[in-house]
């Protein structure tokens, strides 16, 4: 029993010893000059669009306004008119570019909804059924339309125009030809 | 007898290991009346001056014309004089928003601020992050490659494994000392731009709904809402037994990365 206080002893200054050679050379480690400066910083990135688009039919003209129904996030959109082999359809309007590749380009960014760019102006799409006969009864006329996050280059420029204002019909392809493989294009189909 | 004799060499051994103790605290107090001896000598002011040490993490964004102190911590009359600021403040221009693939202006710079020369490094930390509730929690699944910071001044830092991918921390280490005195100098900038890639908009998920004769296709992008962090700390470290220091503050052999 005795012995066992006098070895409880025994440990405890050895280990009192050891704490001070410790101590000693933790000194001599953090005797250095240092200093430190740290900052940080974020932004929220919003993807995502949705639109809605709205058509009339007004002695063989079809207008066509698309909006922008996103709370937060801007976005690009085309427009494709399809219709049967006798049917011509003249697409027209301010600010919308023909891509030549079928689509028509509305060349500025469209905003959130509510805000003042958060329409495009009208697409009027004038049709002429001149050679249709009776026996070929009714007809279609189909807007397809479709919108995408807008995407820029390095400048800041829209991607999907060229530095002249043409619609860039490559590009759009290009730019989103990647995303095309998770099926990111928002579209809507309209027809009547 | 051999009671007695087996309690005088127990006690043998206790004064042997008192006496150790002594000596080993004797030996630790002549060491701290030598430095007190060697701080009240002639060189003084001299040592005194060492401690004077500092830096500064400065920043040109958006439309800043001159560099601007973001944070600092400098030593000055014995005590750390320290502020921190939050980067990125005005890279997009108020009533904007963040374009994708857009090259932001974002120079950022270390300033030696103290009165001593002083070896430097960077790390720069870049990760995503989504609110979730109140918190915000990493987004995993994106590749920090895709917040692109343009390093610049390239040949006076080192690049810890410049070849790794997907990484959240960057290390630069400055090569040579960056002087004491504040101004040009005294700067060393190692990056000039911001982009974030458009293929952050890559990954998502499409739904399409028929309704008479419209069909509605509505597409999700999964990452929506989600924010890109860029945190940079500046470390420094005195050139004074420089070797050593650096090996002791920063854990890394100066000579091979080549920065004495």
């Amino acid at each position: 029993m005795k012995n066992r206080k006098r070895y409880r002893k025994t440990i405890a200054l050895t280990a009192a010893a050891l704490s001070m050679m410790a101590a000693v050379t933790a000194g001599n480690a953090m005797a250095y000059f240092t200093t430190y400066v740290e900052a940080g910083g974020g932004q929220t990135i919003s993807l995502g669009a949705d639109t809605s688009i709205e058509e009339n039919v007004e002695s063989m003209v079809k207008h066509v306004t698309i909006f922008n129904t996103s709370e937060n996030n801007d976005c690009v959109v085309r427009v494709k008119v399809l219709s049967g082999s006798k049917v011509q359809c003249s697409p027209e309007g301010p600010d919308w570019i023909d891509g030549g590749d079928g689509f028509w380009y509305y060349n500025k960014v469209l905003t959130p909804k509510g805000t003042d760019g958060g329409r495009t102006s009208v697409l009027n799409i004038a049709i002429n059924a001149d050679e249709l006969s009776k026996e070929d009864g009714s007809f279609n006329v189909v807007v397809v339309q479709e919108c995408a996050p807008p995407v820029y280059d390095a400048d800041g420029n829209l991607a999907i125009f060229t530095a002249d204002g043409k619609a860039n019909p490559e590009c759009w392809e290009k730019v989103y030809t990647n995303w095309q493989e998770y099926k990111d294009i928002t579209g809507k189909e309209a027809g009547n | 007898m051999k009671k007695r004799r087996k309690a005088s060499h127990n006690r043998k051994v206790t004064y042997l290991l008192f006496a150790l103790a002594a000596v080993l605290l004797l030996g630790s107090a002549v060491g701290s009346t030598r430095a007190a001896l060697t701080y009240y000598s002639e060189n003084y002011i001299a040592e005194f001056a060492l401690g004077q040490i500092g830096v500064s993490l400065l920043e040109k964004s958006g439309a800043d014309a001159e560099p601007l102190e973001i944070s600092r911590r400098v030593y000055v009359d014995n005590d750390w004089s320290e502020s921190q600021g939050e980067l990125l403040q005005k890279m997009v221009p108020e009533g904007e928003k963040l374009i994708l693939n857009k090259r932001y202006k974002e120079e950022l710079s270390v300033e030696n601020s103290g009165v001593i020369d002083e070896y430097v490094r960077v790390r720069i930390y870049r990760y995503w992050t989504k609110k979730e509730g109140d918190k915000d929690k990493k987004v995993t699944t994106l590749s920090p490659d895709l917040i692109k910071l343009n390093y610049t001044n390239t040949d006076r830092w080192v690049m810890l494994d410049p070849d790794v991918k997907d990484k959240e921390c960057t290390e630069l280490y400055y090569k040579g000392i960056l002087p004491a005195g504040q101004g040009e100098g005294s700067r060393a900038m190692f990056a000039d731009a911001i982009t974030i890639d458009g293929q952050v908009a890559a990954d998502a998920v499409i739904t399409e709904k028929k309704d008479g004769n419209t069909t509605v296709i509505t597409t999700t992008y999964k990452y929506d809402g989600v924010e890109f962090h860029l945190k940079v700390e500046v470390d420094a470290v005195q050139t004074h037994n420089a070797r050593d220091a650096i090996k002791s503050a920063w854990g890394v052999d100066a000579d091979a990365l080549g920065i004495l």
